[in-house]
């Protein structure tokens, strides 16, 4: 898989999985590093997905003619 | 002015006063000003505030009805055919129809109420209570078809007015909570006539918008959009249905059957969130989640999200704890075996493990063999014996043996008597030998006693004319001493 094409919600149910299969598990050493590695993997999926830090408003309208436009949002944000 | 001057029409009094004055009863009064009243004033409309209620055991209601400047007593009998008669209450403002009239035992005019209605929040109250009722039959309240929201949103609609205090709340939130879930806005109006319309519209606007996306899936884009927004990146999680406080009139709109229906009729879930923590609205009720405040809503919504981000972050240490743990467990289980090997001297140990299984493992294969040995030759004997104990041949050996028995047996009895025979004959010379016949064949003889027998050895003893007998080698005689 692509690196950050997986959604944040899988990632994110991977990763929680990754993290109770070594808590709870008693794992051999081999598979317990090829968790780790991608237990890491996913943190970083998580955390691009998480990163975006500019909030998007836009707003929806319908013009003359009946269709939906989608228009930047003219209020103000803050 | 002193003194009102005397008219100059004022004769004093001519008549005695008893034939000028009229002078009515109380009752006759009363009843005068009753007539008056209940044909001048009659049947009116009256408004103002309940005070003092009270509902008498017969079920009559008495309370008063006042404004700032004035008070009027009221009644509402049992028996009138008075709709909204729970309305009543003390500070609630009323608007009354009824009859005024007097009471006469009392001297005390009031209003027998004929019809109540509900004036300003008092109205709308019971407009809010029968749509409640309505709406609840009607199904749209229930439970079982609140749907939960999706808790990890990409992109929420949100219908709310553009310049009002609820939408800075939610981004306010929204920014700090989960700043990637992004706002489709469809603007209404929140308040005065025609916003619930709005509202309604604006709900089914993001409806349509989200049904469109979830049509073009797959589908390019015409290009106004970078590529990975296209129609499908449009798709909505939900619908937030947002209003600041305000008074019960200013929230109207949220509680119109259309906003109700719109909400109803959503494919997206809806989070209402209108007013305070205090204020329900219809569209509450109508919603898959109420809010308390749109603060709120915004933090239900981003919750999911926001505590990911708490262990999304914590997770590189957790996962680096726990290797380091299992690394450190590691460790020290490989110091305590190497601990173990060091006090006992490995290779001797083992040595003398080894030599040890040998033994037994020797110990254990001589004694098999030997085992099975011992067993052959107990077989052999068995069998060998078993040759020589068949029937016949037993019964031919013990006939032999029976044969050779008898046969010693009387070869024994011969020899026995021959042995007897010659120790008789032995025995028998010896006898001769010792017995008189030999010496009395020499010549001797013995004399006895004829009466007695006895042997005579002397001389004296023997009287005169004894009888003797003599034994010779052959015969006897007998004779007879002399003396």
């Amino acid at each position: 898989m692509v690196k950050g094409t997986l959604p944040f919600e899988e990632a994110l149910k991977k990763l929680e999985g990754v993290v109770e299969a070594m808590e709870s598990q008693d794992l051999p050493l081999e598979a317990l590093l090829a968790r780790y590695e991608e237990g890491t993997r996913l943190v970083k999926v998580c955390q691009e997905k998480l990163a975006e830090a500019e909030l998007k408003i836009r707003q929806l309208e319908k013009d003359a003619a009946g269709e939906l436009k989608l228009k930047p949002f003219a209020g103000e944000v803050e | 002015m002193s003194k009102p001057s005397k008219s100059q029409w004022d004769f004093g009094e001519l008549f005695p006063t008893d034939t000028t004055r009229k002078v009515l009863s109380v009752s006759e009064l009363t009843a005068q000003v009753k007539r008056l009243l209940e044909k001048q004033v009659g049947l009116v409309w009256v408004s103002g505030e309940i005070t003092n209620l009270r509902t008498q055991s017969s079920g009559h209601m008495y309370f008063t009805l006042k404004d700032a400047g004035a008070q009027l007593s009221c009644v509402l009998f049992r028996g009138g055919a008075v709709k909204n008669r729970s309305v009543l209450q003390d500070g609630q403002e009323v608007l009354l129809q009824g009859d005024v009239t007097v009471y006469e035992a009392r001297g005390q005019y009031q209003l027998i109420v004929r019809a109540v209605e509900l004036q300003g929040v008092g109205a709308l109250q019971i407009a809010f209570e029968k749509l409640k009722q309505k709406l609840a039959a009607e199904g749209l309240f229930a439970t079982e078809r609140k749907r939960p929201l999706p808790r990890y949103p990409q992109r929420m609609g949100l219908v709310t007015s553009p310049t009002g205090a609820a939408i800075r709340d939610v981004l306010h939130v929204v920014q700090r909570r989960n700043p990637a879930l992004e706002i489709i806005l469809a603007p209404c109006r929140v308040q005065g006539d025609g916003a619930a319309e709005e509202i309604a519209t604006a709900i089914r606007l993001l409806n349509e918008f989200n049904a469109a996306a979830a049509c073009d899936r797959g589908s390019t884009s015409r290009g106004e959009m970078r590529p990975s927004q296209t129609a499908a990146a449009n798709k909505l999680d939900l619908i937030l249905v947002a209003r600041g406080g305000g008074s019960l009139e200013d929230l109207w709109a949220f509680n119109e059957e259309v906003v109700a229906r719109a909400i109803f009729e959503s494919a997206l879930p809806v989070v209402s969130a209108v007013g305070h923590e205090i204020d329900f609205t219809i569209s509450d009720f109508a919603a898959d989640v109420r809010a308390a405040t749109p603060s709120a809503a915004a933090e239900i919504i981003t919750e999911d999200v926001f505590s990911s981000r708490e262990f999304v972050a914590e997770a590189p240490g957790a996962l680096r704890r726990i290797i380091r743990r299992r690394l450190d467990g590691a460790a020290a289980d490989f110091k305590q075996l190497q601990g173990r090997l060091t006090r006992v001297p490995p290779r001797r140990r083992l040595d003398e493990l080894l030599q040890r299984l040998d033994d037994l493992q020797n110990g254990l294969l001589r004694r098999a063999k030997q085992g099975t040995k011992e067993r052959q030759v107990a077989w052999h004997n068995l069998a060998a014996r078993l040759l020589r104990v068949r029937p016949a041949q037993l019964l031919t050996r013990r006939r032999e043996l029976l044969n050779t028995t008898r046969h010693r047996l009387s070869e024994l009895v011969q020899v026995q008597l021959r042995d007897r025979q010659s120790r008789f004959s032995t025995t028998e010379a010896r006898l001769r030998l010792l017995g008189p016949e030999q010496v009395l064949a020499r010549g001797y003889s013995i004399t006895m006693d004829a009466a007695t027998g006895t042997v005579l050895r002397e001389a004296a003893g023997v009287g005169t004319g004894q009888r003797l007998k003599t034994r010779l080698k052959t015969g006897e005689i007998f004779s007879r001493t002399e003396a």
